[in-house]
């Protein structure tokens, strides 16, 4: 039996305090990263024995 | 080795799963004691790569729903951001898509097969998905904390920093903005 899949707590003080800050200021990710992973999806899509 | 070699399937509850190792005893477990048991109870869906040819289980990752909860004790913390986050898009509870388990097949690593995995959730959850969904979330290993800074996560909590795995996120809006 593995480990159980670790629950996300709810986050408080300076946890809190930090996620607030980074959510305000998000850095978008380049169109080429964006470009990359639309491919690697179609990739998968392809492969794929179930509707995705 | 392309990834369109592989088959791409969604684990059934009557499913053979084909040979698989990597070098954690825990994510070997989980693949082989644990994840039909999760598909069962409805708790999480695993996705796995095979090597048709080979018959061999090339990568898996479980995925399960989630939510980050934000202490609503912050009034001054919003106060200095109200510019930047209006008033209706403030929230306690953000919904969330956590990658439960994922791993790579010792044979198979260091192919980019992880980050493909990473690209591959991040473009399903932020193109035609059916419910709103605004962060990833995982339990990661700490062999793996290199990894996945890598891919755009950061740190949830400084509490687990002594943990065997530590919670991280990313936040799905970074690629629904566009640059500049």
């Amino acid at each position: 039996m593995a480990k159980p899949i670790k629950e996300t707590p709810v986050l408080s003080g300076k946890d809190s305090k930090r996620f607030t800050e980074k959510m305000a200021v998000i850095k978008p990710e380049s169109k080429e990263e964006k470009q990359k992973a639309k491919d690697v999806f179609e990739q998968f899509k392809s492969i794929a024995n179930f509707s995705l | 080795m392309e990834l369109t070699d592989f088959k791409f399937t969604s684990l059934k509850e009557d499913a053979r799963i084909k040979p698989f190792k990597c070098k954690n005893k825990d994510l070997n477990g989980f693949l082989f004691e644990d994840a039909h048991q999760y598909l069962h109870e409805l708790m999480a869906i695993t996705y796995i790569l095979e090597d048709p040819i080979a018959d061999k289980t090339v990568a898996y990752f479980s995925l399960l729903n989630d939510k980050i909860s934000s202490d609503p004790e912050l009034k001054s913390i919003w106060n200095r951001l109200s510019r930047k986050v209006p008033n209706s898009k403030r929230r306690k509870h953000y919904p969330a898509v956590k990658i439960g388990r994922l791993a790579v097949s010792e044979e198979y690593a260091n192919k980019g097969l992880g980050c493909a995995i990473i690209r591959f959730i991040k473009h399903l959850f932020t193109h035609g998905n059916r419910t709103g969904c605004r962060f990833i979330t995982v339990d990661a290993y700490r062999d793996a904390l290199g990894f996945y800074e890598r891919v755009g996560f950061d740190y949830i909590s400084t509490k687990d920093e002594n943990d065997e795995t530590r919670l991280m996120y990313y936040d799905l809006k970074r690629f629904m903005m566009e640059e500049g």
